[in-house]
């Protein structure tokens, strides 16, 4: 795998554990994401490239009246592309661009504590956002390319639920129905969205839906 | 579930047949624009390249991962959006001067347009199984230091094989421009589109992607048009 697939698989990993408010893992990431060997190549494109191109905005202002359209941008490619001879360095800069901002977060998020408590189960991690009656579960899968649909809709049925399926392949709805409570589920591995209804609201019974939902997915 | 979620909307994708020569727009600028609009929006020129099934919930986990901004309920905008149902707002009785309108819709958002589209496009290329793992969302840095970037860059090399690229040995990554409209679309959105792409793609195996999502003004349905760039 080439060094910039590396840094865009990292960089989505990123995206999502902040989604899930999972700040310690983020920065885990960042801190496994700099060392990796390599980088320094790609920042200091960036800085070139970077460098190079603000050069030829400046410079661009005096020669063209025209500062929009396309022929204005082609223009400007131009001298672009006179100032950096090897392409690949406009490359490697979008790459170093990434990893500069990844940087950039980790000093955002100093000082910055877990939202709420991060559970880490063996195929996959969760937290719960509470808004009673409502219950919203985030989880990641680890691991696992596609969730086993069949089994969740068997778990489901088994405890009571009126199942209505949607979706095909990696993605995966079900809405499920009991006389105490409303389940929605969206999965888009390696993330799913669990959002829970309960007549009578309480954070452990919408816990223990999630993990029932998690654990059948998962299986 | 809650109606909107559990609707499906049908989004048919096609790839305009002639690849965009950036040196050769330069000659020919806004009229050539013009006629390639004109063809996309008369069904010319169009090779159908996927019919998507798409489940609106989906869009808020693709929006999470590969927008610039965050839109909570991106679903029911899109929802929305489709059926065209603009917010209508209560308009007092009393008659206004002569010249002057009461306010009685509010217009659709660009910034969600654009959200939706850039979900959409990552619908679509998960649906065509380009690894999306591999995709990265490059819009947050554009005003910044670096505003030769467009919105995204992609590093899987099986887009030639998804009939995305016309030629194989194409360099990684691909760039790729995306556009959104809650109404038809027009040659001022794919000039912006080709702007930002002109200054990445240098070599003569770079190769960029726009990507419009619009209304087809014939039927109101939303529709997906895929543009190969080369230099």
């Amino acid at each position: 795998m080439m060094l910039e697939q590396k840094v865009v698989k990292k960089v989505n990993q990123i995206k999502d554990f902040l989604w899930l408010g999972d700040v310690k893992k983020v920065r885990e990431i960042i801190f496994d994401l700099v060392k990796t060997k390599g980088l320094a190549e790609l920042r200091r494109s960036f800085e070139e490239v970077s460098r190079s191109f603000k050069v030829v905005q400046e410079t661009s202002k005096d020669l063209t009246e025209e500062r929009k359209g396309l022929r204005y941008e082609l223009s400007l490619a131009k001298e672009f592309k006179e100032r950096i001879k090897d392409p690949s360095k406009i490359r490697e800069a979008v790459a170093g661009l990434l990893v500069l901002d990844q940087e950039e977060l980790l000093r955002k998020l100093e000082g910055v504590e877990l939202l709420c408590e991060v559970v880490q189960k063996p195929s996959y991690r969760y937290v719960i956002f509470e808004n009673p009656p409502k219950y919203e579960v985030r989880a990641l899968i680890e691991g696992v390319a596609e969730c086993n649909i069949k089994e969740l809709v068997r778990r489901l049925d088994e405890v009571g639920f009126k199942v209505l399926r949607v979706g095909g392949g990696r993605h995966v709805g079900v809405a499920a129905f009991s006389t105490q409570s409303y389940v929605e589920v969206w999965a888009l591995p390696p993330k799913v969205s669990i959002n829970v209804s309960l007549l009578s609201p309480e954070k452990e019974k919408a816990r223990e839906l999630g993990e029932m939902v998690m654990d059948a997915l998962t299986s | 579930m809650s109606v909107a979620r559990s609707l499906s909307v049908e989004l048919n994708v096609s790839k305009y047949n002639v690849s965009l020569s950036l040196s050769k727009l330069s000659g020919l600028g806004k009229t050539l624009l013009k006629t390639i609009i004109d063809d996309v929006l008369k069904g010319r020129n169009l090779r159908p390249l996927k019919t998507l099934q798409i489940y609106p919930a989906f869009l808020d986990l693709y929006n999470v991962r590969y927008t610039e901004k965050w839109i909570e309920k991106l679903d029911v905008n899109f929802l929305k959006y489709h059926v065209g149902s603009k917010p209508k707002l209560n308009i007092p009785r009393r008659r206004l001067p002569r010249n002057l309108e009461y306010l009685s819709f509010k217009v659709f958002s660009g910034d969600v347009s654009g959200m939706i589209a850039e979900s959409l496009f990552v619908y679509f290329l998960d649906y065509l199984g380009v690894n999306i793992d591999l995709v990265a969302h490059l819009r947050p840095y554009k005003g910044r230091q670096a505003a030769f970037v467009p919105d995204f860059a992609i590093w899987d090399g099986s887009l030639a094989a998804k009939s995305l690229i016309s030629i194989s040995n194409y360099q990684l990554p691909v760039y790729a421009e995306v556009k959104g409209s809650a109404q038809g679309m027009n040659e001022l959105q794919l000039e912006r589109a080709l702007c930002q792409l002109a200054k990445i793609i240098q070599a003569p195996q770079d190769r960029g992607l726009v990507f419009m999502a619009y209304k087809d003004p014939r039927d109101l349905n939303f529709r997906g048009v895929v543009f190969e760039v080369e230099r």
